[in-house]
């Protein structure tokens, strides 16, 4: 079989609920140190993830977007496991609430209190960030709360 | 006299009735609840069934097996010698659900009592929290209370203290003593041994268990035993195989934390529904023997008052014969 008519089978996961699972032909992802595309083929992998958008989709490169903060993704045998600390597909981000976040993030950055968790402020206006990107890419359509997008996984990505 | 007894026994059926309508919605919002901590586990599982099948693979690499870069090895392997124990007892933080916490209670006391070496007691829900105190036994954690919403980021907070417990050598074993779900109203205290990891990583038998227990499908297990010898020496670690071990192994802690977390509210649950069932049922065998005596005490009163009619119509029929 050529590489063109394989397949990846991408499956997104977080420890609350099961994502997303397709049949995609790339997948890229936010790796750590930078962004990793994936094809069918590549070779056995784990990579540790960032705060960032993973892309997905068809024939003419990857067309779907969806936020994820931390965890690792697998790969082997044509499949692409991401098993992430959150994941929302477009779809089911909160736009006001993400917009709330990342207003409330960037003035706790602006002024800096003197108690300030310095790498926690940034994660969560990344996170924010990220977001509203994929929110954004979507068409703007938010503010939908379906696949239970649970409260207690906003804060996850803080410790 | 009787009229007297017979608004006893009413008053007795109205307080029966209404204790039944109390347990019966009791009873009712344990079967909501307990379905919705099943529908969390159910969800959980896919997460917990990859994690493992990777850590599992990724440990079968010869080349990580005795050395962990990154991470203590004692966190796979535990240590030669097991010095001091943290337990982490999980109970309820309501009662009214039968022998739920009473017997884990009881079982995580003869746990500790037979083990008799130092240890470190985190309590999970108030209930075993209070039983601890009033025993005089030092509590040194945990959390005061779950709710009734198990949510990750619970789990991951006390499991990064306990695995930061255990990596710091302040113990050298945590064990988690919960009330096993095994079935609506069927739960069974077992105690597991989250730190080290060994249960969770190393053995398969103990792999085959969890898969069965985490709902994966067989053939999926066959099929991981396949590829494993082919795929998992050559996995390319990114950013390095010590980051990604130290991203993997704490999260496995904080998973499988979580997952006996969901466990043991959805035992609580099913173990209050059964409780409440009961209730229910022993409350309205009582209303049926109440309203027994009930309609008894008012005949007899009928029959008396009849009694005393006749008696008294003939009274006058015979004064008026003569």
């Amino acid at each position: 079989m050529s590489r063109a008519d394989r397949l990846l089978h991408l499956e997104v996961v977080t420890p609350a609920r099961q994502v997303l699972e397709a049949d995609v032909e790339a997948v890229i992802l936010p790796a750590l140190d930078g962004y990793v595309g994936i094809l069918p083929g590549h070779a056995p992998m784990i990579v540790g993830l960032d705060i960032g958008l993973v892309h997905y989709g068809g024939q003419s490169g990857p067309k779907q977007v969806m936020a994820v903060a931390g965890g690792f993704a697998e790969v082997r045998d044509d499949q692409v496991k991401v098993l992430a600390d959150t994941a929302e597909l477009a779809r089911e981000i909160d736009v006001p609430r993400a917009k709330a976040a990342f207003a409330r993030a960037e003035e706790r950055l602006r002024h800096p209190s003197r108690d300030l968790d310095l790498a926690r402020a940034e994660a969560a206006l990344r996170r924010a960030a990220v977001r509203l990107e994929v929110a954004g890419r979507a068409g703007g359509g938010g503010g939908a709360r379906e696949g239970g997008y649970a409260p207690g996984e906003e804060r996850l990505g803080e410790p | 006299m009787v009229g007297q007894s017979i608004r006893d026994i009413r008053r007795r059926i109205n307080s029966v009735r209404s204790t039944s309508q109390i347990t019966r919605a009791m009873e009712m919002v344990s079967v909501a609840k307990l379905r919705r901590a099943q529908e969390q586990l159910a969800q959980a599982r896919p997460f917990a069934g990859q994690l493992a099948d990777v850590v599992r693979r990724l440990l079968a690499d010869p080349r990580l097996h005795r050395q962990l870069p990154g991470v203590s090895p004692a966190v796979v392997t535990g240590r030669a010698s097991v010095s001091r124990v943290a337990y982490v007892v999980i109970t309820s933080d309501r009662g009214l659900a039968g022998g739920y916490n009473v017997n884990l209670v009881r079982f995580a006391r003869t746990q500790i009592e037979s083990d008799s070496c130092p240890y470190l007691l985190y309590c999970i829900g108030r209930k075993g929290r209070h039983f601890f105190e009033r025993l005089g036994w030092p509590v040194q954690g945990g959390l005061e209370s779950v709710g009734d919403n198990v949510d990750f980021l619970t789990a991951r907070k006390l499991g990064s203290e306990l695995w930061e417990l255990f990596v710091s050598s302040q113990v050298d074993q945590v064990d988690l003593i919960y009330q096993q779900f095994l079935g609506v109203g069927h739960q069974r205290p077992v105690r597991e041994t989250l730190l080290p990891l060994t249960r969770l990583v190393s053995s398969r038998i103990a792999s085959t268990g969890d898969a069965t227990r985490l709902g994966k499908g067989p053939e999926q297990a066959g099929e991981g035993a396949d590829t494993e010898a082919t795929t998992v020496a050559e996995y390319i670690y990114v950013p390095s195989r010590e980051q990604v071990l130290a991203l993997l192994l704490p999260r496995l802690v904080h998973n499988e934390l979580y997952r006996v977390l969901l466990e043991a509210k959805a035992s609580e649950h099913g173990a209050r529904r059964t409780a409440m069932h009961q209730a229910t049922e022993n409350a309205e065998e009582m209303l049926r023997a109440l309203q027994l005596s009930y309609n008894k005490a008012r005949q007899a009163a009928i029959t008396k008052e009849l009694v005393e009619i006749v008696g008294g119509a003939e009274t006058l029929t015979a004064g008026g014969g003569q």
